[in-house]
This record gives structure tokens, C-alpha cells and sequence, in this order.
């Protein structure tokens, strides 16, 4: 139960800052319009869109799991028996943990490459890095949402042995 | 093996495992093309291939206008002007036999002009035609059916989640697709409208006609859709002159729909709160869509096997129009199977070539294909429209397909339509733009 609060305070900071991202880059795109207009541009604003695009979507990673808003193609699976459903989803969970704890571990080892050369962005010469260790933590978050799921089908209503 | 037949085998594996496993498709496509890339090339690659790829996708520019296009809707829908743009239509076209489902289809298509997804449209759409229709004693297959075919315009009707999603991938200019897609979108909207007026006349107890309304109370009714009209009109006008970016055309619209609705007072904090919510998982759901397609792309792109499908479709020598039917029928077909988008990203590699080389301009074959799409989405097993349609309403799933089920020909027609004059059906538009 710590740790489902745990991972629900987790998904809950990624999508406020989801959200501050989606509004921060409204604003940039449009202010960056509008001095264009004026003839004084923001050098470099479509790197900064681009990163805070990074956040939006990885922001939103781990609610959108708990809620279950993924198309499922459950036509066949839904006629199985119950006992063969519930063993499904143990597998598909196991599978989607798998999946995507490489997913965030990869995120980060390219992180790390960026943090290690000192790789900076094309044109506003900023350090990208935390960006990318953003994007690393919202596919952690959603790691854990889908072990949390796994840990739940194995001892519904937090139950244990 | 050869990498052709692995790419086969990959793409069985990704059914078997999207129908028998409960993964979801964007997963599962993720999941194959990584543990196929790990068995083509080694599975140092295939790990470097999912870190990389992921942090591309997520901080692409171009796909920055998904979560943007999204939120103008959301944004829209929640502070009501859902029900104000059914409110005008009602009282300019209820009064026909089948009015109400005509007004449905036509407030669908007003939202469109705002909203770049049909589970958007379909949502504000059920919660707000059904319970009329219901009130009327429409029948729930005329109902349910006008609804989610009208939704399909969301994602047909600029500004479209296909098209920029089409554009980005293929290198087409956004504006040119969104100005390419008027006269398509205006056909399908005619040819879905026509199928109600079919349907009423075929089952004339199935839609009462409605009351009919002073000159004076339907032009009372219209500020609601003018605002509207406002705010597609400058998504249009800035992509046509070319001065800003999708992007940025996507972020002034929610911009200003945020100014109009504050200035009307029509949004809370609480449906503010909602909108962003709605918009984080829907572009959320998107993108990993997007971000599976692309990596099970990427492997059949490394077994060869679009290139090798390439030359087997070539190699039977049929006239070009058949090659292309032939194309959109596995569209039809894989739209059953699996989601609409995904199936384009993983379908695109290998017949957008294909398709090029017959000499099908890319802008035409873009409307052609968003057309198939949306089609998809209200086609049995998985026809997002109508899941949430009937989610929504209480209406039988069953029943909300068979009533889509009426709206297919026009989908058909269209597509003809378009296929008898590419020039006047899409590039005269969309050679306009700069």
C-alpha cells in the first residue's frame, strides 16, 4: 500500500508538470509568433517547444496506464475463462514491466552519454540532458504503475500470503 | 531466414499477441519490432534503438501540435460550446425528417474544425445528441449510428491528428494537407448526410422531424458557432500564408480559445483542470501509438520487407488503380484488426513508395488514405468511434456498429469521388499554399 502512494504521488508530480509544460509551451510558441510580428524573434523557442513536448507526453506516461486508456484488442481474450484471463494479464504485465523498465533504463543510459560528453542543443546551446531524465522517469513511473498492476492481479485488494 | 520472411513472421507475431495477450497495440508494437531488431541485429542495437527512438519521438517539434490540437478541443468541449453549436444546428435543420441526426453530423463537423480527434468528437457528441435523439424516440441505431460516423470527421476535418502525423512522415507540408482536405471532408460530410436522409426515407418512423424555429430564434442561435468559425479560420489562414509553423498555428488557436472562453466566463477552474487532464492522456495514448509504429517500422525496415512487398506488388503488373485498391483494402482490413493510426505508421513504410512511384501525388494519397482511416474507426472489432459512443449512451455495442454500419458506402463514394479528379478534389486547393 506505501507503494502504490507512493507511485500515485509520483504520477500525480508528472502530470502537474505535464500540464506546466503543455501551458509553457503554448505560450512560448505563441509569444515566439507574435515577436516575430514584431520583428524580434525567440532564437531557438522550437528547441525549447521540442523539449517541454518531451515532458508533456512523459508527464502523462504512468496515469494513463493506471486508468487503463490504452486500446486493448480484447475481442478474444474477453471470451476466455476467468482464471485464463487473470493468467494473461499476469504474463502481459510481466511482459509490459519488462518492456519498459529497458525502455526507461535505455532513456538513461542516453542521458548519461549526454550528461558525460557535454552534448549541448543546436542552436540555444543549452544542456538537454534533464530533459531526457524526464523522459527516463515518466517510463519509470510507468514501470512501476504496471508492476503495481501485476502485484494486484496476483493478490487482489492487497492481500497477501 | 531470410530478414523478409523474419519480417513476416513478425508481423503474425504482433497479431497473435494483440488478440490473444491483453497488451495494448502501441505496446505490442513496441514489444515486437524491439525484440525483432534484437533478433535481426543484436540486442545492443535493439536497446540502443528504444532509448534513442523514444527521446526522438517524444521531443519531436512536429508532433508538439498533437497535444496542442487536442487541447483547443478539449478546451472547447468543456466550457460547452458543444451544446451551443448543437443548439444552432438544431434550429436551422431539425425540423427535417432525421433532423436531429443531421444535426449531429453537422455540429460533429463544426467541431471538427476545432478538435483534431474523433474520441474527442465522440465523446462531446454522445453526451450531447444522444439524450435528444433519445427524447425524440430516434431509433437507437439511427442514434447511435449518426453519432459515430459524425465523430469520424474529427479526425478527417482539419486540424487532423492523421494528416500531421501523415505530414510528418512523409515529408508533406501540414498546410498543403489541411487546405487539400477541405473539399474531401466537405464530400464525406455531404455523403454521410445524405445517408441519413436514405435511412429516413427507407425507415421513416426511425427519425421524427423535430419543431420548427422563428428566422429570428435561428439567428439568435449562431454567436455560439461564430466563435468557432473564428477560431478555425485562423488555424487555416496562418497555415495558408505560411508565416508560422503547425506548431505554432496550434498553440495561438488554444491561446485564443482559452481568451474566448475566459472572456465568456464559460471556464472554470475544475473544467480547466479537466481539459488539461483529457489532453495529457489523449496525447499521451497518441504518441505512444506513434512511438510503437516507429520502432516496428524500423525493424521491418531492417528485414527489408517493405522493399521486398514493394517489388512483389509491382512484379504482378496491375494497372495502377487496382494496385491502389488493393492497397486500400488492406487498410480496410487492418483497420478491423488494429488501431487506425498505428496501422497507417506500420503500413506506411511499405506502400507510400509504392504508391509514390505509381505516380499518386502524396497530398491526394494522404486525404485518400485519412478517408480509410476514419472508416476504421467504426468498423467491428475495435471501432474506437462506437466503444465510446456506446460507452457513453448505454447503447448495445452491437447495435451502435450495425447503425455505423449504414454510413460505410459514403466512405466508398468518397474515395471515388476523390479518385475520378485528384485535381479538383484536393490540389486545387492545396496548390494554393505557400
Amino acid at each position: 500500500m506505501g507503494l502504490e502512494r507512493f507511485s500515485a504521488g509520483l504520477r500525480k508530480i508528472l502530470m502537474v508538470a505535464g500540464g506546466v509544460s503543455l501551458l509553457a509551451l503554448t505560450l512560448l510558441a505563441t509569444a515566439n509568433v507574435a515577436l516575430r510580428i514584431l520583428r524580434v524573434p525567440v532564437g531557438g523557442a522550437y528547441e525549447i517547444v521540442s523539449f517541454l513536448g518531451a515532458i508533456v507526453t512523459a508527464g502523462a506516461l504512468g496515469f494513463t496506464q493506471k486508468r487503463k486508456d490504452h486500446i486493448v484488442v480484447d475481442i478474444l481474450s474477453d471470451r476466455f475463462p476467468v482464471p485464463v484471463k487473470r493468467a494473461l494479464d499476469r504474463v502481459s504485465y510481466a511482459i509490459m514491466f519488462v518492456l519498459f523498465s529497458i525502455v526507461s533504463w535505455q532513456t538513461f543510459v542516453y542521458g548519461m552519454r549526454l550528461l558525460a560528453t557535454g552534448e549541448l542543443s543546436e542552436t540555444l546551446r543549452i544542456a538537454y540532458y534533464p530533459f531526457v531524465f524526464g523522459v527516463c522517469l515518466g517510463f519509470a513511473v510507468l514501470a512501476l504503475t504496471i508492476l503495481l498492476d501485476l502485484v494486484e492481479t496476483v493478490w487482489p485488494g492487497g492481500e497477501r500470503p | 531466414m531470410s530478414g523478409p520472411v523474419i519480417g513476416v513472421l513478425g508481423i503474425a507475431a504482433m497479431f497473435v499477441i494483440l488478440f490473444s495477450l491483453r497488451i495494448p497495440a502501441a505496446f505490442t508494437m513496441a514489444l515486437v519490432g524491439f525484440a525483432g531488431i534484437a533478433l535481426v541485429t543484436s540486442v545492443e542495437a535493439a536497446f540502443g534503438i528504444v532509448g534513442t527512438e523514444m527521446w526522438n519521438i517524444f521531443s519531436s517539434y512536429g508532433l508538439t501540435v498533437i497535444p496542442l490540437f487536442i487541447l483547443v478541443g478539449e478546451i472547447v468541449h468543456y466550457a460547452g460550446y458543444n451544446t451551443g453549436l448543437y443548439d444552432a444546428t438544431y434550429k436551422w435543420f431539425g425540423h427535417f425528417r432525421g433532423g436531429l441526426a443531421m444535426t449531429t453530423i453537422m455540429a460533429s463537423a463544426a467541431f471538427s474544425a476545432i478538435s483534431g480527434s474523433n474520441t474527442a468528437t465522440a465523446a462531446t457528441m454522445s453526451a450531447v445528441a444522444i439524450p435528444a435523439m433519445k427524447e425524440y424516440r430516434y431509433h437507437p441505431m439511427l442514434n447511435a449510428g449518426s453519432v459515430a460516423a459524425g465523430a469520424t470527421l474529427g479526425v478527417l476535418i482539419p486540424p487532423s491528428i492523421v494528416l500531421v502525423v501523415y505530414g510528418l512522415y512523409t515529408g508533406q507540408s501540414i498546410g498543403k494537407l489541411f487546405f487539400g482536405n477541405i473539399i474531401p471532408s466537405a464530400v464525406l460530410t455531404v455523403a454521410i448526410l445524405g445517408t441519413v436522409v436514405w435511412i429516413c426515407r427507407v425507415h421513416p418512423d426511425w427519425g421524427a422531424a423535430g419543431p420548427r424555429f422563428t428566422w429570428k430564434e435561428r439567428i439568435r442561435a449562431l454567436p455560439e458557432a461564430i466563435d468557432i468559425l473564428v477560431l478555425f479560420g485562423i488555424i487555416m489562414y496562418a497555415l495558408f500564408t505560411g508565416v508560422v509553423t503547425a506548431t505554432e498555428a496550434a498553440a495561438v488557436s488554444c491561446f485564443l480559445g482559452f481568451a474566448i472562453c475566459l472572456a465568456r466566463r464559460r471556464l472554470t477552474w475544475r473544467k480547466f483542470l479537466d481539459s488539461m487532464t483529457d489532453t495529457l492522456r489523449i496525447s499521451c495514448m497518441v504518441f505512444m501509438i506513434v512511438a510503437g509504429a516507429v520502432i516496428f517500422a524500423r525493424f521491418l525496415t531492417i528485414t527489408r520487407l517493405p522493399f521486398e512487398a514493394a517489388g512483389w506488388i509491382q512484379a504482378l503488373a496491375l494497372p495502377r488503380w487496382m494496385v491502389l485498391w488493393v492497397i486500400l483494402l488492406c487498410y480496410i482490413v487492418g483497420g478491423c484488426v488494429m488501431d487506425a493510426l498505428a496501422f497507417l505508421l506500420v503500413s506506411l513504410p511499405i506502400f507510400y513508395p509504392l504508391v509514390i512511384q505509381l505516380g499518386y501525388d502524396p497530398v491526394w494519397f494522404g486525404q485518400v488514405i485519412t478517408i480509410v482511416t476514419t472508416m476504421g474507426s467504426i468498423m467491428p472489432p475495435i471501432g474506437i468511434c462506437c466503444y465510446v459512443v456506446s460507452g457513453m449512451s448505454g447503447i448495445p455495442l452491437g447495435t451502435v456498429f450495425r447503425g455505423s454500419f449504414y454510413y460505410m458506402p459514403s466512405y466508398i463514394v468518397s474515395i471515388i469521388i476523390l479518385m475520378i479528379s485528384p485535381y479538383w478534389t484536393v490540389l486545387v486547393l492545396s496548390d494554393l499554399v505557400k
